[in-house]
């Protein structure tokens, strides 16, 4: 090493790790120049003068404690054992307000690819308002799917088709019609498409809960189209088979896709 | 950290408290006020919890902890020189260096004697660009390489910019040098 080279560094030289090359090296050359030796000793003095300083004032207890207590409700909330979570901070809600809006209006979108599907016939307005309400209560269940990982949102949707479709069915033969089961199914490709995109995308987290729940989501919303044009929509066993069997299909078919490799990977986050 | 990652709320914890004081003092010593660090030190760890399923178990923590704190930084530095997102790093540095000196430092408050003193104020007058990356090799411990890894860059230049703050900093400080050699 050339005597120009250490003078020039001599600081930078003496503050690299004690095997460096380039420090043996600037040392080795100080041994035969007093003028690099000086300047070696120079920066070593420097250095000392900065690690002398005093550190930082430590972040105050409160603010660790805040700062921890929010992640950890964080991590409770995820695994879903949270039972009481502080009040969360204030920029929290705007990500995942989008993230929530945008899963209910694909379940509008899926109510509307749906109905155009399959529409031949006119329906009285108190179905109409049926219709509606499912698909408000799907579009609640996409958002909270997309907010929240819990396998009672999937499980609660369906629990939603069963219910309407024994409130609204009076026992009858089946009518056969698995067109019913291909449009929830439809309708479901609506919201899951979208849904696994985001997650592998990481904008929102993957898992079971949340690729089922927007699928069977998107199901339901094709439930409450055919709750306007299906002519078997007054037959218990059809709604339970064809109907009630779609959302399932479609709920078991986005947690299985949620077993795949690289999604997998995004739900443990 | 792999632990935390899977949800482990104990891991965080013991990760937190090891690695909490470096980052509040990085964010303490950029811009010398403890509020403006606390409350970065929050949004730097709720973007590192966020992001945590991105973290690569093949490299060491720190250096991916204090890439995000960089990020942090970057965008506080933006936010008050009220320029544009997509102001260049260069930019910010250059608005930074022009700032006036934070007369209140907190370090500067902790400063036992003048010598101290005055190591700190030759600090603060390095350039923004080689003040980060003396902070990081000499109070963090950082390795060139590492430092490169927080801020996006490479290893020589980081160098680059090491020697030269260092050098500054002899030049600065040259009569307090000579000064403990003879006592």
């Amino acid at each position: 090493m050339r005597c120009e080279e250490v003078k020039d560094s001599a600081a930078g030289l003496a503050s690299l790790a004690l095997d460096d090359e380039d420090r043996m090296a600037a040392f080795e050359h100080a041994r035969a120049c007093a003028a690099c030796a000086s300047a070696l000793a120079e920066g070593e003095r420097l250095l000392s003068l900065i690690d002398a300083l005093p550190p930082p004032p430590a972040p105050s207890a409160d603010v660790l404690q805040r700062v921890a207590a929010e992640i950890r409700a964080e991590l409770a909330a995820e695994s879903g054992t949270a039972t009481s979570v502080p009040a969360r901070r204030q920029q929290r809600w705007w990500p995942e307000g989008p993230v929530a809006a945008t899963g209910a209006v694909l379940v509008a979108v899926a109510f509307v690819v749906a109905l155009l599907q399959w529409y031949h016939r006119p329906a009285p307005t108190r179905i109409w308002v049926e219709a509606f309400f499912v698909v408000g209560l799907a579009g609640a269940g996409a958002a909270v799917s997309l907010l929240r990982r819990s396998p009672w949102v999937p499980l609660g949707l369906l629990g939603v088709s069963i219910g309407f479709a024994l409130l609204r069915g009076s026992p009858h033969e089946i009518v056969r019609a698995h067109d019913c089961s291909v449009l929830e199914l439809i309708a479901a490709s609506v919201t899951l498409v979208p849904a696994v995109l985001a997650v592998a995308i990481r904008r929102v987290r993957g898992g079971f809960s949340t690729l089922a729940g927007m699928s069977a989501a998107g199901a339901l919303a094709g439930q409450a189209a055919l709750d306007v044009v299906c002519r078997g929509n007054a037959r218990l066993e059809h709604l339970l088979v064809w109907h009630v069997g779609g959302i399932l299909i479609a709920l078991l078919a986005g947690g299985a896709l949620s077993a795949l490799p690289p999604l997998r990977a995004r739900a443990r986050a | 950290m792999q632990s935390y990652v899977q949800g482990n709320a104990k891991a965080f914890d013991g990760l937190f408290a090891r690695l909490a004081p470096g980052v509040h003092g990085f964010f303490l010593r950029s811009f010398g006020n403890k509020s403006v660090a606390d409350d970065l030190l929050q949004l730097t760890f709720l973007k590192f919890h966020r992001a945590r399923a991105d973290y690569n178990p093949d490299l060491p923590v720190k250096p991916w902890l204090f890439s995000i704190a960089s990020r942090v930084r970057l965008d506080e530095l933006r936010r008050r020189y009220r320029v544009a997102d997509t102001a260049s790093e260069e930019e910010l540095v250059r608005l930074a260096d022009e700032r006036e000196s934070t007369a209140s430092n907190a370090e500067q408050d902790l400063a036992r004697n003048d010598i101290q003193k005055a190591v700190l104020s030759a600090l603060e007058r390095l350039p923004e660009s080689q003040r980060i990356v003396i902070q990081l090799h000499r109070f963090e411990g950082m390795k060139f390489a590492e430092i490169a890894e927080v801020l996006g860059t490479t290893p020589t230049a980081v160098k680059l910019r090491a020697f030269r703050g260092y050098e500054q900093l002899r030049r600065e400080l040259r009569p307090l040098i000579e000064e403990g050699r003879c006592s």
